[in-house]
């Protein structure tokens, strides 16, 4: 898929938390903040996955949790980058032996969709804002001839 | 509410000043809610079974990661029973660092939420203003343990890391910054008109339901309950220091039990914490942190022991519980609960949501501080149509604003 | 037994109990740890009492004053699921708050407790989360609906439960399947440990 040049613009991200333990999430809410204040890059958190570019993932999703994901993911247009944030979303974490666990997310996720992970246990701000950064530099892969 | 606004979105927290996935249902007449129910659960990983399949060691990261607002108050408490159980004693130095860790996050707690309740009626400037300053004693805990979120400070018998006299300096700034800046917190949130207007007399907790409902910690302080498990059975160093029950008429206001009230309390709480941090480090006795600093040796211990103890704790957001039980001869923790303090406040949703309107739903939800997040998604019943209809969080959000315009509006 | 002076201290709460439920009461440990340097003590009470004292022995707390329960915790021991209902006396009362420990063991075959929630409203919670978590009836509660775990879970599997009803056939390990295939025995029913052990 190629993009038009319409798609050169800032990164839109939604979160999802798929039961996570608020680490993480508090963590996106501190990169928001006046301290790291990620919107000076154009990174905006949007309230629906319909406005998305990027889909910001945390926990290691919990099984009431499961379809809901599923239809976020779904509902995400193409071309998407999706952020596995924490390490809880990339490898389950400390939560590897529940039967309440369906994750971790990127085995749940359609083949061929890109994934950034962002490691931490919870992530970093900054490290976070790397990662949005790499979501960026994929989807600016994409772009067409059409300038 | 026309047709048009009923749409559904299918997952859960939508802003992320909401952290986790929660549900309620409002039964509604009109603008006024007439019931109101709790759907937890979109959240359980199964944390108590997993724990009883590892040994005490090994499930002290685990308790660290059941929330990661409240990280200490689980290992605290996860520690405290397991020594109970085994009978070890922590060393009184180990003692006052966990006072001290467990003080700065109720600060931490405290501003976050204080940003999160003028985030639900539509003050984004005060958001972002708590949350600028709470980077103040993140940075004061990072500096200490070497994390800004999961501290890893715990051991059963002790803490991991010193608070060592060189540390001192860098408690106290953080601690006069706080302190210069607690008469701007209090303009903002106890003074200020129209947020008195959209807490005052707002999502009211009765004395009455407040004990009846074994609700705990700021929620029913804020009704004049007498409940602090600091004061009530001190744990850790609390035994040695000096505090009181906050309580809105220890400070001259009426004990209510609104909005209003609980913002008090947990804005009251705040200088309390930081004379407590003060009394630590004055009082901070010498000598080890870890009773027993060979894990091997401990885990061997820990192997042996038969018991059963409890854990109590005063978390931020009120009183929180761990049982732990251990068998002799088996490795695992034998058994593990753990109760949050959402867990026991739940329940006092009914009574604050009753008789109020849709507009005031994310002040409510958000006043009790809830753990285990926000609301993802309300579905609502008109009892007059029998219609269900679904709002999304963003769309109270916005109704919740426009009551605060209204009301301002309407001010001379 | 109207007027109870408060705070009760142990040895008031150890008789008042004593007295008023008779031989349904065994096994009674009280506690004290001390902590700190002032060596203030965490006081507690530990007893176990028969079933059918069981509301009897609630009602007692709940004389006392309005009763703060603090949660029920319960465990499989093989032969029978013990509770614990954990209820907190003297809140209020700086440094005199007793943790009062009710346990009842209810035998497998009759997994069975009465509700307690007209004495206790805020106990909903805790009974609805042993009721499926444990596979306990309560009798007469108010709201029986599954409180944590999603309707499509099985009805018969009891996350806390160490015999057949339990969960190791359902659980899973992420990391490497061979890990999880330690096979529970009978003496100890659990997945054996960790593998560096």
């Amino acid at each position: 898929m190629k993009l038009t040049k319409t798609f050169d613009k800032a990164l839109w991200v939604f979160h999802v938390n798929s039961g996570s333990c608020n680490g993480c999430d508090i963590e996106i809410v501190a990169a928001l903040t006046p301290r790291y204040d990620v919107e000076r890059f154009g990174i905006k958190l949007v309230g629906s996955p319909r406005h998305a570019d990027v889909l910001l993932f945390t926990g290691p999703v919990t099984r009431k949790m499961k379809e809901r994901v599923l239809r976020v993911i779904d509902q995400t247009p193409e071309p998407k980058v999706v952020m596995v944030v924490g390490n809880c979303g990339s490898t389950t974490g400390v939560f590897y032996d529940s039967y309440a666990i369906d994750g971790p997310i990127d085995t749940l996720l359609p083949p061929g969709t890109h994934i950034v992970y962002v490691t931490g246990c919870p992530v970093r701000p900054e490290n976070l804002i790397n990662g949005v950064k790499e979501a960026w530099l994929y989807l600016e892969k994409l772009r067409g001839d059409d300038k | 509410m026309s047709d048009k606004n009923t749409y559904q979105v299918p997952i859960g927290p939508i802003h992320p000043a909401f952290k986790e996935p929660f549900m309620v249902n409002f039964v509604l007449d009109g603008e006024t809610i007439v019931d109101a129910e709790a759907h937890p659960g979109m959240n359980h990983r199964g944390v108590e079974f997993m724990g009883m399949h590892r040994n005490p060691l090994k499930v002290i990261p685990l308790a660290e990661r059941i929330c990661g607002i409240c990280s200490i108050v689980h290992q605290h408490m996860f520690t405290t029973a397991t020594e109970h159980a085994a009978g070890i004693e922590p060393t009184e130095r180990a003692r006052y660092i966990r006072t001290i860790l467990a003080e700065l996050e109720r600060i931490h707690s405290h501003v976050l939420w204080a940003g999160v309740a003028a985030h639900e009626i539509g003050f984004d400037t005060h958001l972002h203003f708590t949350w600028k300053v709470r980077e103040r004693v993140m940075d004061l805990l990072e500096y200490i343990t070497g994390n800004r979120v999961n501290y890893a400070m715990w051991t059963i018998g002790g803490v991991n890391r010193d608070i060592t006299k060189k540390m001192y300096p860098k408690i106290e700034d953080t601690l006069l910054y706080y302190e210069s800046l607690y008469g701007k917190l209090e303009d903002i949130f106890l003074g200020d008109t129209s947020i008195r207007l959209r807490t005052r007399n707002v999502g009211i907790l009765t004395e009455e339901d407040a004990l009846r409902l074994c609700g705990v910690g700021p929620t029913v302080r804020a009704s004049g309950v007498r409940k602090d498990v600091r004061i009530d059975q001190p744990y850790a160093a609390y035994g040695d220091l000096d505090l009181d029950y906050v309580i809105p008429s220890s400070f001259g206001y009426e004990n209510t039990g609104d909005v209003f009230s609980k913002t008090l309390v947990r804005l009251k709480e705040i200088p309390q914490s930081i004379d407590l941090i003060r009394q630590c480090v004055d009082g901070m006795p010498d000598g080890d942190i870890d009773s027993e600093p060979r894990k091997a040796v401990l885990i061997n211990k820990l192997k042996k022991a038969d018991g059963e103890g409890i854990g109590r704790i005063e978390a931020p957001r009120g009183e929180a519980f761990h049982y732990v039980r251990l068998e002799g001869g088996m490795e695992e923790v034998a058994n593990w609960k753990v109760r949050a303090s959402t867990y026991n406040n739940l329940t006092t949703y009914r009574p604050m949501f009753m008789g109020e309107q849709i507009a005031d739903i994310p002040i409510i939800a958000a006043c009790i501080d809830p753990c285990i997040g926000c609301m993802d998604r309300a579905e609502v019943v008109d009892v007059r149509s029998g219609e269900r209809k679904h709002f999304s969080h963003e769309e109270l959000h916005r109704l919740s604003v426009e009551k605060t315009k209204m009301l301002l509006g309407g001010l001379p | 037994m109207k007027s109870i002076k408060l705070p009760m201290s142990m040895d008031q709460l150890e008789a008042y109990f004593k007295k008023h439920l008779g031989q349904g009461i065994h096994d009674l440990r009280r506690e004290e740890i001390k902590k700190g340097i002032k060596r203030k003590p965490m006081k507690l009470i530990w007893f176990t009492v028969d079933r059918k004292y069981f509301r009897k022995a609630v009602m007692l707390v709940s004389q006392i004053h309005i009763p703060h329960l603090s949660v029920t915790s319960g465990s499989d021991r093989g032969d029978f699921v013990e509770l614990i209902y954990h209820f907190a006396v003297n809140y209020g009362h700086p440094g005199d708050e007793v943790s009062v420990n009710i346990k009842v063991h209810l035998p497998k075959d009759d997994l069975t407790i009465p509700t307690i929630t007209d004495m206790v409203p805020g106990a909903i919670t805790t009974e609805r989360e042993k009721q499926e978590f444990l596979g306990i009836t309560v009798k007469g509660i108010p709201d029986s609906r599954r409180l944590w775990l999603d309707e499509n879970f099985p009805r018969d599997r009891y996350p806390w439960r160490w015999d057949e009803t339990g969960m190791e056939s359902m659980s899973r390990y992420v990391h490497d399947e061979s890990e999880a295939s330690n096979p529970p025995t009978a003496k100890n029913p659990r997945r054996g440990g960790d593998k560096d052990e």
